[in-house]
């Protein structure tokens, strides 16, 4: 059989890390994921409460939660490239189990991306130290509002925007009131990073990231949704009631946080393009099996003509969504986080030298200080060009939209090989058609990444 | 009677006020449970307006174009109970024309084994085997349409294909049940039949089965018609309620085309059914019609479906909003009675 799993061509030649994650990744597949897959699918379908949290457990052995964490402060050092890499392996045995960690690197790319040193020190830390003693720091992203789901993912359409979550600034920090839907991780996240506006009239310039820590005064997530598919990854509604978050959660430097946001999108939304690879050449796994050990006529149904053709569709397909979510997070990865991270060795030296002194009291005022954030800010503006963002944003959008189209057509075309076979649960190609739908919907629609894709590259091919 | 009277638009009309009061609030159940009892009584509902006698001769409405009709407007509500009432009323006509009379209605229709193509291809036997009086074999994809029937079973007679009727009751014949993704009032399983000694039994050509997947197919279509029609409505008018970029999303261009496109594939799918319906000629034995009817609204129902779910954004994936229902109905109807792919070959081949 044409092996899929390894066929990454030259985008893991030059990558030392990629292989040894990759193998990585396989093995928590194999070992922890196709064998309840199918089962948590099912269970949750009557308990939309239950949390595949023995898996998460198991993650902490390979290091999923701590995989973008970068080296110097014991993290896995995954680029966007990789971790998507990681993620089609994972989402190829259930994109539900596999989106508790997408999700995760979702929020936590926030403080990454960001530079949010005060977090490094203080929650990545604690991800850091508690998932080497097996205990799961888990993170969520809570920007879609009731009202406002693509309108919060760009920063022109946010302007228009019917928000309904706003912080408040009030002496030593900021009082959230208002709801966030269809968080992943919503309602099993230790640290949530909620993104919304500090000035309902101004939200473009006000628009300012804060972490929300479970358990806080006024905050719930009781709400988990009951979705098509990825169940294994809870959907929650957050809601803040005068929720109170100290002025050293908030991320980056206020109301700055639109610009993270356009930052923050392109680098997951190769990582969304690989879920939805990942989920299609589930089916394709799935579907070779079907034909391999299925009669038909005198023969095999893979002796079909029209079989053959079909699975040459699929796993055309495949390659070719796999080489656009690859580009898209070389893209990223070598024209955004390579500038920002400068010399390697340089940066992880000074970071390693300097982080005792930066975990103390006077440290982390320091790096807490809005003073600090700002120059951080600055830094991070300094060190991204700005067509090279607008390049790899677009070229972000064209993976997820991409992707995630080409998926569903692999996915149904599954379907149609299975026959009246496919739709029955126990044969979950059906599993994986619910599944696959959610990756044309989040992470902005594939009608805003195609505007996204126009505005961001297009356009400028236009007016030249 | 035709679809022009008035005596059948108030048929149509009391499918909708009955839908109302008695299936629409037990959809949420049927879709959560497969084995939800209460579908019995709706399965009996549709018994008592007549529904599953049409196309029968003692039936006002003996038309296929009514049927079709029919079923598509049930099918608004509930593409599921549609598919119950299609199954059950092609297998009363199948039964029919073998000449097998029945006290009840079949239960179901046992045809597929290992590969569903075998049984479109002449000349292969089935490995279901009717030696000695008693049946012995396992079917694949059994679709459980009716309650308290006996099951038609398709098996390798002395002189070729055979259809018995087996009653399912008794440790001979063991049914293992294997939920569908939509359309869960359907229920579907696998049966194994172990020296069940058949009723009755009669011949079967080629072509009843030609005639048998021919009007599944075309019920099955008005079906998947009916719920993507509905799923683009919801989506129409969600597209006029939901804010977004500062303008209803009704008023963007990519909406626009979500809906109207789809409409459009829509409309052309649900004419071609209903003329297919208006031409249906039983002594036909080509009947290639049908089978393309129900590729091409198996496809446009599908994209119907996964595009009014588009159209929802987040709300579309949550199964309190309904429209994810209706593109899990539509996808597994696309594969029933067999998938586009498998009809088109029959079609092909029958030409």
């Amino acid at each position: 059989m044409a092996s899929m799993t390894l066929n990454y061509g030259k985008y893991l030649e030059s990558n030392r890390n990629a292989p040894k994650l990759l193998r990585k990744a396989v093995e928590f597949r194999r070992r922890f994921i196709d064998p309840v897959a199918d089962e948590i699918d099912k269970k949750m379908l009557h308990d939309p409460h239950f949390h595949p949290h023995g898996i998460v457990v198991r993650g902490c052995e390979y290091g999923l939660l701590t995989l973008p964490v970068p080296s110097f402060m014991g993290g896995g050092d995954a680029k966007v490239l990789d971790s998507a890499i990681v993620l089609e392996e994972l989402c190829a045995g259930c994109a539900g189990i596999a989106n508790i960690f997408g999700a995760h690197y979702l929020g936590l790319s926030c403080v990454l991306v960001g530079l949010a040193l005060h977090q490094f020190d203080t929650i990545v830390r604690e991800l850091v130290e508690k998932e080497k003693q097996g205990e799961p720091v888990i993170f969520s992203a809570a920007v879609t509002e009731p009202m406002a789901g693509t309108d919060v993912e760009d920063g022109d359409l946010l302007r228009t925007a019917r928000l309904m979550t706003f912080a408040k600034k009030v002496k030593g920090g900021f009082v959230l009131n208002g709801t966030k839907v269809f968080i992943s991780n919503g309602s099993v996240a230790q640290y949530n990073l909620v993104t919304c506006a500090t000035d309902r009239n101004y939200p473009v310039q006000t628009w300012s990231s804060f972490v929300v820590p479970a358990g806080t005064k006024g905050f719930s997530a009781d709400k988990v949704e009951l979705k098509m598919g990825m169940r294994a990854c809870h959907a929650a509604q957050l809601v803040f009631e005068d929720c109170f978050i100290p002025d050293e959660y908030e991320v980056g430097a206020g109301g700055t946080s639109a610009d993270l946001t356009e930052v923050v999108l392109a680098a997951s939304r190769p990582p969304v393009g690989a879920i939805a690879t990942g989920i299609a050449r589930g089916a394709y796994e799935k579907i070779l099996n079907f034909c391999r050990t299925r009669r038909s006529g005198s023969g095999k149904l893979v002796d079909r003509q029209w079989v053959q053709m079909a699975l040459a569709d699929m796993y055309s397909m495949i390659q070719l969504a796999r080489q656009i979510y690859l580009h898209a997070a070389y893209v990223f990865d070598s024209q955004i986080m390579a500038p920002l991270m400068g010399n390697r060795i340089v940066t992880d030296t000074a970071m390693k030298l300097f982080s005792p002194a930066r975990r103390t009291r006077h440290g982390l005022k320091l790096t807490a200080s809005s003073t600090f954030r700002k120059a951080m800010y600055g830094f991070v503006q300094n060190k991204i060009d700005a067509e090279d963002r607008d390049f790899s944003l677009a070229m972000s959008s064209m993976a997820k939209f991409s992707c995630s189209d080409l998926a569903v057509q692999v996915c149904l075309k599954a379907l149609e090989i299975m026959g009246p076979e496919g739709a029955q649960e126990r044969n979950s190609i059906e599993k994986s058609l619910r599944d696959v739908k959610l990756t044309q919907i989040y992470e902005g629609t594939n009608q805003l990444n195609r505007y996204e894709l126009y505005k961001k590259h297009i356009k400028g091919a236009i007016s030249e | 009677m035709n679809n022009d009277s008035e005596y059948f638009r108030i048929f149509i009309d009391s499918i909708g006020k009955l839908a109302k009061k008695s299936l629409i609030p037990a959809i949420p159940e049927i879709d959560l449970d497969p084995g939800y009892a209460g579908r019995i009584d709706l399965f009996r509902m549709l018994e008592d307006v007549g529904i599953l006698g049409l196309g029968s001769p003692d039936s006002e409405f003996s038309y296929f174009s009514s049927i079709v009709s029919v079923l598509s407007k049930v099918s608004e509500y509930c593409a599921g109970i549609g598919a119950l009432a299609a199954f059950s009323i092609a297998s009363n006509l199948f039964l029919r024309r073998l000449g097998i009379s029945t006290a009840s209605k079949p239960a179901a229709l046992c045809l597929f084994e290992e590969d569903e193509l075998d049984l479109v291809e002449e000349g292969i036997p089935f490995a279901a085997s009717i030696k000695d009086g008693t049946l012995s074999g396992r079917k694949r994809s059994v679709i459980l349409g009716g309650y308290g029937g006996p099951f038609a079973v398709f098996a390798d007679g002395k002189d070729g294909t055979e259809v018995c009727l087996v009653e399912p009751d008794g440790d001979r014949v063991s049914i293992e049940e294997t939920p569908l993704m939509g359309a869960r009032a359907l229920r579907c399983a696998d049966v194994s039949f172990t020296g069940a000694e058949p009723s009755s039994c009669a011949p079967v050509r080629h072509e009843d089965v030609v005639y048998l997947l021919s009007t599944l197919s075309l019920f099955l279509s008005a079906c998947a018609c009916g719920t993507a029609a509905r799923a683009v409505d919801i989506a129409r008018e969600y597209s006029k309620e939901r804010y977004q970029g500062g303008s209803m999303i009704e008023q963007h261009d990519a909406i626009k085309l979500l809906i109207e496109q789809n409409r459009s594939s829509l409309q052309a799918a649900a004419d071609a059914v209903s003329a297919c319906a208006a031409r249906f000629d039983p002594t036909d034995a080509k009947m290639t019609n049908c089978l393309r009817v129900k590729a091409a609204a198996s496809k446009a129902a599908v994209n119907a479906c996964l595009d009014a779910i588009q159209v929802h954004g987040g709300y579309g994936y949550m199964r309190d909003y309904g429209v994810e229902k209706r593109f899990r109905d539509a996808a597994t109807l696309s594969v029933l009675p067999l998938d586009s792919t498998r009809l088109l070959l029959l079609a092909d081949a029958l030409v």
